[in-house]
């Protein structure tokens, strides 16, 4: 009997410890939490949950959804970081993405915060090199997504039933022959079966998944606040001033005709030495291979089938049934490069092309910037928005937050 | 799903026996309940792979089979060497499952995969076929072949019960009040289980073990040794005690598999301390056979320590055969059977022995050689010393 009376005791005390670290590192990010942290680019920051609750919390927050050119290549002084740097447009720009972050990971994010984006100034960067036939792979979902965000979208969203159980499916299929996420795929599996006996396991699990969402959720908190700390820590030490907590908006009025040519002017320094307008360094490092290994090499790729669509359209039902109006941008690949690599030219347009149809059949806002692909200096390499490319983006945020 | 390998498999458990502790408590036999969620949880731990289940259900057919036969030799009285070799045919045939599976590689030159726990169903059949044969047990009813032979808590990797006594349990219905101590005691073990296998073991594999540089020279050599021994006991003790907890609040009161074996004073004690039900197993039904059929033999009776040795070495060097095929396991075999032998002569020819062997520092330093041998045992067990790296 004593030894079920001390059970039952360390059960409780358990209970407490955890509600007492969910409540003191929810209230320690809220004090520590400042406008800066949107523009920093590490993996823990574009994971975090409680961070995006609270840019979403302040209201003139925008949130910028893609891959590497979002949060990788983030030195352009064009790059939106940098451009609306210290809420110079009214907003803080808050970055989520690097390579690996496609459309279902952002998917199971909007799902997950859900009515949070709502009413929020959400803008989703596409690429084209996403559409490959078989899309995301495990080990790109696993290493971007969380099981935390996972079980948070199945869980605790609102999210229409039949869009959750869509997302169960997918997952279960990209995670297929996982072995390292077992748990996550048995859930998937079950919520993904949708008949009533699986309806009824799925039941009898959830007070199970619950907690363990819940213990994510807290580990989740404490990397979130360690990361504010650090963060400070580091700007501390190159800059006299700290953070401030939040950053007084102001009001620019931007001539974007002179913001194109500053920008021409500097990509002429910057990208000198190629036909394909790609950013020098970047040239010097395949330049050797050119002809070896680039010529012709996309012969055989296509965009024109893609699991990504199907992604994408998930992503799209998500924001309608979340009331989230997102801007999407549409950007194209650097056409000099892709005629060189033989990648069809009508694939191309087509890709495009159905973006734009599948956009506006959602009543969606839509950067369309397809006709850019030989324009000088819109890219800064292949695939990554370069210079100029930046400031017609930059201009269609502008457009798109002050609307 | 492997079992108690994840919170969500103890989350189902949980909910599979908070019925069974109700039964218990009001003093009702969980013996139906028991199998029910036997059934349920063996699927869990087998949905996905079919392969599997299909080879378990052949082996558990092919099991009770073979017992059906030694029963139906029993009661056709037949004695002496007939039955002797009959006998033994069912046991070798008992162990063809588990031989393809461990040396499917040698014998048929390909990997016979098995199902997770053959090696534990088979000791369980041959411990019943045995005592068939030693008119221990007179009839098995198909229920408590199942029950006994797939009992989950300890499917996987034991501890290894025995029939006789595992059904007495089912039997023996315990009162009330009686209940309540065993399932507390359960609830105990499976979170001092718990706290060896996934804080301790945990922490000393990866705050220990995958800390140690990969280059073998003397130093890295001996914290590995030290390291993985700690290691595999807090992980199969820890696991061990999860597997009685879970058994104890069915009602059945599974035999314990470890009890503090590093304070042994020589390497047999030790072999009564570590994985017991394993080594128990062996000294019943392999050790003792030896021996026994030796002493029964005119010509050998001289032989008296030599048969006892040879029992060591052929008992020790299955165990470690039964690891598998790999030079290092057979070598571990044979390096116990080595150290219980002479352990054995030391303690019978020397003559300081029977003085020295109750002072108290004389059994500090049993304690501190025996654990060190034990340790080198695990080390070649291991395997450690025979990776090559490139250093």
């Amino acid at each position: 009997m004593k030894k079920i009376i001390a059970f039952f005791i360390s059960l409780i005390l358990i209970s407490l410890i955890l509600i007492g670290t969910e409540i003191t590192f929810s209230n320690k990010i809220q004090t520590n939490y400042y406008d800066h942290i949107g523009d920093d680019n590490s993996l823990d920051k574009f994971k975090s949950l409680p961070l995006q609750s609270e840019a979403a919390k302040t209201k003139d927050n925008l949130f910028i959804f893609g891959s590497s050119e979002v949060g990788g290549l983030v030195k352009l002084p064009q790059h939106a970081r940098n451009f609306f740097k210290n809420k110079k447009d009214g907003f803080q720009v808050y970055l989520i993405g690097r390579g690996g972050f496609q459309c279902l990971v952002h998917a199971i994010d909007f799902g997950a915060m859900g009515s949070q984006l709502k009413n929020q100034k959400v803008v989703f960067f596409l690429s084209p090199q996403w559409f490959t036939p078989s899309g995301i792979d495990q080990g790109r979902l696993m290493a971007s997504s969380s099981e935390e965000a996972i079980y948070t979208f199945l869980l605790k969203s609102n999210v229409k039933q039949q869009l959750k159980v869509q997302l169960a499916r997918r997952i279960s299929e990209v995670i297929k022959d996982d072995t390292d996420f077992k748990t996550l795929k048995f859930f998937c599996d079950l919520y993904g079966t949708d008949y009533w006996w699986s309806k009824a396991a799925v039941f009898m699990v959830k007070p199970f998944y619950r907690f363990e969402d819940f213990l994510l959720f807290i580990k989740d908190q404490i990397t979130s606040n360690n990361l504010l700390i650090d963060s400070q820590k580091k700007n501390i030490k190159s800059n006299p001033q700290p953070f401030p907590q939040n950053i007084t908006p102001q009001h620019t009025s931007f001539d974007w005709a002179k913001e194109r040519d500053k920008a021409v002017t500097y990509a002429k320094t910057q990208a000198n030495n190629n036909p394909f307008y790609f950013d020098n360094t970047f040239y010097n490092g395949i330049k050797k291979d050119l002809v070896k290994k680039h010529k012709g090499s996309y012969k055989n790729r296509s965009f024109a089938v893609s699991t990504q669509y199907d992604d994408f359209k998930l992503l799209l039902d998500i924001c309608k049934d979340q009331g989230i109006k997102p801007l999407i941008v549409n950007i194209p690949v650097n056409g000099w490069f892709y005629d060189y690599a033989q990648f069809s030219i009508t694939d191309r347009q087509q890709y495009y092309k159905k973006i734009n149809n599948m956009v506006k059949s959602y009543g969606f806002d839509l950067a369309d910037f397809s006709n850019y692909e030989y324009e000088p200096y819109f890219l800064q390499d292949n695939s990554h928005l370069g210079w100029l490319g930046w400031i017609y983006v930059d201009e269609a945020i502008d457009k798109y937050y002050h609307s | 799903m492997v079992p108690y390998s994840s919170l969500l498999f103890f989350y189902i458990l949980i909910l599979a026996l908070i019925l069974a502790a109700i039964l218990g408590v009001f003093g009702k036999s969980i013996k139906i309940y028991g199998m029910i969620i036997n059934i349920f949880i063996l699927f869990i731990i087998f949905y996905n792979s079919l392969q599997q289940v299909i080879y378990l259900v052949f082996f558990v057919i092919w099991g009770f089979l073979l017992i059906e036969s030694c029963l139906f030799l029993r009661r056709r009285s037949l004695v002496g060497f007939r039955r002797t070799f009959l006998q033994s045919i069912m046991i070798l045939l008992s162990l063809l499952p588990l031989a393809f599976v461990k040396f499917g590689n040698v014998l048929l030159h390909q990997t016979v995969i098995g199902f997770l726990g053959i090696s534990y169903l088979t000791f369980k059949i041959i411990q019943m076929l045995v005592e068939i044969y030693d008119n221990l047990i007179d009839k098995v009813n198909l229920f408590d072949y199942l029950y006994f032979l797939l009992f989950f808590p300890t499917i996987s990797s034991g501890p290894i019960d025995r029939s006789r006594r595992f059904k007495s349990d089912t039997i023996n219905i315990p009162s009330r009040k009686e209940y309540i101590e065993i399932l507390g005691e359960g609830i105990w073990k499976i979170f001092k289980g718990a706290g060896y296998k996934f804080i301790l073991a945990y922490l000393i594999s990866s705050y220990w073990m995958d800390k140690i540089p990969p280059a073998h020279n003397l130093m890295n050599t001996l914290s590995y040794m030290y390291a993985y021994s700690l290691y595999l006991f807090f992980d199969f003790a820890g696991y061990s005690l999860i597997a009685i907890g879970v058994s104890y609040i069915l009602g059945i009161k599974t035999p314990e598999n470890f009890n503090k074996p590093f304070i042994s004073q020589d390497i047999k004690e030790f072999w009564t301390r570590w994985h017991m039900t394993l080594s128990f197993w062996f000294r019943d039904f392999i050790y003792t056979r030896i021996v026994m059929n030796a002493l029964k033999n005119k010509r050998l009776k001289k032989f008296k320590y030599v048969s006892s040795y040879a029992g060591y070495f052929i008992t020790m060097g299955l165990m470690g055969l039964w690891h598998g095929t790999s030079v290092y396991f057979i070598l571990y075999g044979l390096y116990h059977g080595s150290l219980i032998v002479l352990t054995d002569l030391f303690q019978r020819k020397v003559p300081w022995y029977s003085k020295v062997k109750n002072n108290i520092a004389w059994k500090c330093f049993s304690i501190f050689v025996t654990f060190n041998l034990v340790c080198f045992g695990f080390l070649i067990f291991s395997g450690y010393l025979f990776i090559k790296t490139k250093s």
